[in-house]
C-alpha cells in the first residue's frame, strides 16, 4: 500500500475544515495577545515612523518596565 | 552654540552612528518612473491593437499575444517591483536606525533586477515564454530572479534587520518579511520545470536553436498545473501587488500626514489576517472549470472572508488622515494616498464578490476581470507609488519639488484616465457576458456569432484608449517633475550622521509574564501567563522566528490546496481515449503557447447550457493531462477553443492566420503571416518529445533516435496535401512552415473525447485507478 493509497482513502471533505479549525485558533490567539498589548506600548510603536529622523532617539530603554509609558516624540 | 554641540557631543557616548545610504533610494526610484511609462506604453499600444487590430502592422514582434505578457511583467515586476524597493530600501532604514546591510549587495539587487526586466524586454517579444500568465519568462530568468530576490534582496534585508537598533519591529516591515518570504516560496513552487532544450544538448550535443535552448516544460500537467498556476497568480496579488504596497501605506501615510496611524493594533490583526487568508483564496480563479468542487468552494470561502480585514485596513489608512483633511485639499501627496487606498478598499471589496460563484460565472473570461486589475493596480499600486515618489524625491534629492502644480495635474489626469478605462471596460465585461450567455425561448443562442459579442465592444476600447494615455500623460508630467526637481539638487548630497544606541544583547524588555495565580497546578500557570499575551510581544522582536512564523502560515494554506491534488489520483479521472500529442501538434501547441494565443482564447468550456451550446461539450480534468502548461486562459477576447478540433477546414485556419478578417469580417485577432513563412524547427521537436516522455508521457517507441522527427515529418506532408486538396497552396510550399504544426494541433484539440479508446490505452488507464 503506498502512500497514495493512504491519502487517496482518506475522506477529504474534513482536510479543509481541519485547517480551517487551526487556522481559526491561531487567529484568535494572535488577537487576543495583539489587543492585551498595553495602550503606551502600542502608541509608541505606533511612533517609530514619526521619529526616525531624530539622531538621539534610541528606544532601547524605553522598553524596561521602568520607562514605559514615558513619552517621547 | 558651543556649549550645545558639546552637550551634543557628551549625550552621544555610547551611541553608535550611522548613514542612511539614500543612493539606491534614488536608483529604485528612477527605475520606478521610468519602467512605468515603458509599461503603460506597452500597455496602450496593446489597448490600440484591440480597438484596431492591424496597429500590430502584421509584425510578429508587435504582435498581442507577445506584448501582452510583456505589459503585465513591466506594470508587475518593473513598476510595481521597483516601487517596493524603493520604499522598502527608504523605509527599512529608517526604522531600523541601520544602513542596508550590504551595500554590495544593494547593488547586485539593483542591477540584477533591471537585468532580469531587459531579458524579459527582450525575451517575451521573442515568443520566449512559458504560456503561464505572471510567470512567462523563461528558466533561465527565473533562476535570476531566484537568487536576486532571495539572496541579494532577502539576504540583504533580513541582516538589516538583525543589525537594527530599533528594539521593536514595526508593522510595514512585517508585510515585507512576508513579502519576501512568501514571493520565494510561490516562485519556486510554480517554477518547476524540465528545461527541455538544455537537457536535449547535453544529452544528444545537438544544438536546436536558441529559442529551443530556453524551452522548458513544467513538470506539472493539466488541472495540476493549473491549480499551481492560479496559486501563484493569486498570491503574487497578495503578496507582490498588497503586502509590501501596504507595509508602504503603514510607513509613508504616517510620513505624509505627521501623525501616526491610526489603530496600531488594527494594523497587526490587518497583517495577520491578510498572511493567514490569502493564501487560501487561489482558486477562486478556477470556478466552473475542470477543477474539483470542494477547493474551489474553499477558495470562494476564504475569498470573501477576506473582505473584512481588507476593510479594516483601508479604514485604518483612512483614518490616519484624521484631523488632516483640510491638507488633502492642498497636499497631492494625501491625494494621491486618499484615492490609492480608496482604490484599495474597492478592489478588495469587487474581488471577494468575484470570487462569489454566481457572480463568477459572468465575469469570468470579460473584460471585468481586466477593469478588476486595473482598478488595484492602477488606482491602489500605481497612486500609492506616484504618493510616495512625490513625498520622496524632494527629500532625496534635498531640495523642493518642482512643481506642486504640476503633481496636482498629474493626480487629477491620473484620476480621470483610471476612471475612463475602468468604467468602459466594466460596461464591455458585462455587455458581453450577458451577450454569451442570451438565449431566446426555443434554446437557440441571441448571438451565436461570437464576433458580434466583440465588434459591439470597440466604441468602449477606444474609450481606454484614451483612458490610457491619460494616465501615462501623468506619470509623464511626474517623470518632467522629478527631472526638474532633480536638476535643482545640491552640488553634493548632504549625508546626515545619525546616532542610535546599539540594542543590548542580554534584553530582557517584557518580563516573561508571571503566574497571577496562587493555587494551581502547573497548567493552569503556564496558560494564564500565556493569556498575558507577551509572548507575541517577544517574538514579534525575533526576526528570523519572525519570518519562520509566516512562512508556516502560508505554508499551511498552501498545503490544503495542493497536498490532494498531488496525491489523489482519483481527483483527475483518466479518461482511455485521451492520448498523448503527436510530435507534430505538440511542436504546434508550443507555436500556440509562443505566440501567446492563450491571452485570447479560453481552452476551457464550462459546464453552462450556454457555453456548451456555443463550443460543445464541457471541459474534462482528465482531458488535459498531457498538456504542459495548461493553457485555459483567463480572458475570452476571442471563442473558446477547447473543441475547435474538426471545426474548420486547414483551408479554414491557413486564411485565418494569414488575415482573419477575410474569414471572420470585424476580427480583432491579429494576423499571422509569418506563420506561413518561417519554418517548423524538425530538428528541436525529438527533444520536445523526449523531454516529455521524461515526465512521464507515454510516447513509447517515439523517443527512439529520429522516431519523432520523422512521425511530425510525415505528419507535416499529410496535412499539407490536404490542405492542397481544399484549395489551398501546393503542398511542398506549405510543409515545413509553422502554419502547418499550429493548424495539426487546432485539429486535434479536444476531439479524443469521442474516440474509440486504443486497446492497450484501455487496459493501462484501467490499471492506474
Ligand atoms: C487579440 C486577440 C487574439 C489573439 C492574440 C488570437 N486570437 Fe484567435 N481569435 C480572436 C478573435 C476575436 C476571434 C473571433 C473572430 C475570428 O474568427 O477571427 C478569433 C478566432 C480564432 C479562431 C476561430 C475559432 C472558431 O472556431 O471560430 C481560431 C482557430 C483562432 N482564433 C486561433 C488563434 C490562434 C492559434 C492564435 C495564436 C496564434 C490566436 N487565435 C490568437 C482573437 C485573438
Amino acid at each position: 500500500m503506498s502512500f497514495t493509497d493512504i491519502v487517496s482513502n482518506m475522506n477529504l471533505d474534513i482536510y479543509p475544515i481541519i485547517s480551517l479549525i487551526l487556522f481559526l485558533v491561531a487567529f484568535a490567539l494572535i488577537m487576543w495577545s495583539v489587543l492585551r498589548t498595553p495602550k503606551t506600548e502600542s502608541n509608541r510603536q505606533a511612533n517609530i515612523p514619526l521619529q526616525d529622523d531624530y539622531d538621539l532617539s534610541s528606544t532601547d530603554n524605553m522598553h524596561n518596565p521602568a520607562g514605559k509609558g514615558a513619552s517621547h516624540g | 552654540m558651543s556649549e550645545h554641540a558639546a552637550q551634543n557631543e557628551a549625550s552621544r557616548e555610547g551611541l553608535e552612528s550611522f548613514v542612511y545610504d539614500d543612493k539606491i533610494v534614488r536608483m529604485f526610484a528612477w527605475a520606478t518612473i521610468i519602467w512605468g511609462i515603458v509599461g503603460f506604453l506597452v500597455g496602450v499600444i496593446i489597448a490600440i491593437q484591440l480597438a484596431f487590430p492591424d496597429a500590430g502592422f502584421g509584425i510578429e514582434y508587435l504582435s498581442f499575444g507577445r506584448l501582452r505578457p510583456l505589459h503585465t511583467n513591466a506594470a508587475i515586476f518593473a513598476f510595481a517591483g521597483n516601487g517596493i524597493f524603493a520604499a522598502v530600501y527608504y523605509s527599512t532604514q529608517r526604522l531600523c536606525k541601520a544602513r542596508m546591510f550590504s551595500d554590495l549587495l544593494s547593488r547586485l539587487h539593483f542591477w540584477g533586477w533591471q537585468l532580469i526586466i531587459v531579458s524579459a524586454a527582450l525575451t517575451l517579444p521573442l515568443g520566449i515564454t512559458q504560456g503561464k500568465e505572471y510567470a512567462e519568462l523563461e528558466w533561465p530568468i527565473d533562476l535570476a530572479i531566484a537568487v536576486v530576490w532571495l539572496v541579494f534582496f532577502g539576504g540583504n534585508f533580513i541582516g538589516t534587520l538583525i543589525k537594527r537598533r530599533e528594539r521593536h519591529i514595526y508593522v510595514a516591515l512585517w508585510f515585507y518579511i512576508a513579502t519576501i518570504v512568501t514571493v520565494t516560496m510561490l516562485h519556486v513552487g510554480n517554477n518547476i520545470w524540465l528545461p527541455a532544450g538544455f537537457v536535449h544538448l547535453i544529452k544528444t550535443g545537438e544544438f536546436a536553436g536558441p529559442a529551443f535552448l530556453m524551452k522548458s516544460y513544467p513538470v506539472y500537467a493539466g488541472v495540476q498545473d493549473a491549480l499551481m498556476q492560479w496559486w501563484y497568480g493569486h498570491n503574487a496579488v497578495a503578496f507582490f501587488l498588497t503586502t509590501p504596497f501596504l507595509g508602504l501605506m503603514y510607513y509613508f501615510m504616517p510620513k505624509a500626514a505627521e501623525r501616526p496611524v491610526f489603530s496600531y493594533k488594527l494594523s497587526i490583526i490587518h497583517f495577520w489576517s491578510l498572511v493567514f487568508i490569502y493564501i487560501w483564496a487561489g482558486p477562486h480563479h478556477l470556478h466552473y472549470t475542470a477543477l474539483p468542487e470542494w477547493a474551489s468552494t474553499l477558495g470562494m470561502v476564504f475569498s470573501v472572508m477576506l473582505w473584512m480585514p481588507s476593510w479594516g485596513g483601508m479604514i485604518n489608512g483612512l483614518l490616519t488622515l484624521r484631523g488632516a483633511w483640510d491638507r488633502v485639499a492642498k497636499d497631492p501627496i494625501l491625494k494621491f494616498f486618499v484615492v490609492g487606498v480608496t482604490f484599495y478598499g474597492m478592489s478588495t471589496f469587487e474581488g471577494p464578490l468575484l470570487s462569489i460563484k454566481a457572480v463568477n460565472s459572468l465575469s469570468h473570461y470579460t473584460d471585468w476581470t481586466i477593469a478588476h486589475v486595473h482598478s488595484g493596480v492602477l488606482g491602489w499600486n500605481g497612486f500609492m507609488t506616484f504618493g510616495m515618489l512625490y513625498w520622496m524625491m524632494p527629500r532625496l534629492f534635498q531640495t523642493k519639488l518642482y512643481s506642486t502644480k504640476l503633481a496636482t495635474m498629474h493626480f487629477w489626469i491620473g484620476t480621470i484616465g483610471m476612471v475612463l478605462y475602468i468604467l468602459s471596460i466594466y460596461t464591455a465585461g458585462i455587455t458581453q457576458g450577458l451577450m454569451w450567455r442570451a438565449w431566446d425561448e426555443t434554446g437557440r443562442l441571441a448571438y451565436p456569432d461570437f464576433i458580434e459579442t466583440v465588434t459591439k465592444l470597440i466604441p468602449m476600447y477606444w474609450i481606454r484608449v484614451i483612458g490610457g494615455v491619460l494616465y501615462m500623460s501623468g506619470a509623464i508630467i511626474a517623470l518632467y517633475n522629478f527631472f526638474m526637481t532633480w536638476k535643482a539638487r545640491p552640488e553634493k548630497y548632504e549625508e546626515p550622521v545619525h546616532y542610535a544606541a546599539p540594542l543590548s544583547p542580554n534584553y530582557e524588555g517584557d518580563p516573561e509574564a508571571k503566574s497571577r495565580l496562587t493555587a494551581n497546578a502547573g497548567f493552569g500557570h503556564a496558560g494564564d501567563k500565556f493569556l498575558q499575551g507577551n509572548w507575541h510581544r517577544r517574538w514579534e522582536r525575533k526576526p528570523i522566528r519572525f519570518t519562520v512564523y509566516v512562512l508556516v502560515a502560508v505554508l499551511i494554506g498552501g498545503a490544503v490546496e495542493a497536498v490532494p491534488m498531488f496525491l489523489v489520483s482519483s481527483n483527475v479521472p483518466s479518461i482511455a481515449s485521451v492520448q498523448p500529442y503527436t510530435p507534430l501538434e505538440l511542436a504546434g501547441r508550443d507555436i500556440y503557447i509562443s505566440e501567446g494565443c492563450y491571452n485570447c482564447h479560453s481552452q476551457m468550456i464550462r459546464p453552462f447550457y450556454w457555453e456548451t451550446k456555443r463550443y460543445g461539450d464541457y471541459s474534462k480534468p482528465g482531458e488535459f493531462v498531457y498538456d504542459r502548461p495548461f493553457q485555459w486562459g483567463s480572458r475570452r477576447i476571442g471563442p473558446d477553443l477547447h473543441r475547435e478540433g474538426g471545426r474548420k477546414s486547414h483551408l479554414w485556419h491557413y486564411e485565418h492566420f494569414k488575415n482573419p478578417a477575410d474569414t471572420s469580417p470585424g476580427s480583432i485577432m491579429p494576423r499571422y503571416p509569418w506563420l506561413l513563412s518561417k519554418e517548423i524547427n524538425f530538428p528541436a521537436i525529438q527533444g520536445r518529445v523526449d523531454a516529455n516522455a521524461m515526465l512521464g508521457v507515454p510516447y513509447g517507441d517515439m523517443v527512439l533516435d529520429g522516431a519523432a522527427e520523422e512521425h511530425a515529418q510525415f505528419q507535416a506532408a499529410t496535412i499539407a496535401a490536404e490542405l492542397e486538396e481544399q484549395g489551398g497552396p501546393p503542398m511542398d510550399e506549405t510543409m515545413d512552415k509553422q502554419v502547418i504544426a499550429l493548424i495539426a494541433y487546432l485539429q486535434r484539440l479536444g476531439t479524443d473525447l469521442y474516440k474509440e479508446a486504443p486497446a492497450d490505452a484501455q487496459a493501462q488507464a484501467g490499471g492506474d485507478q
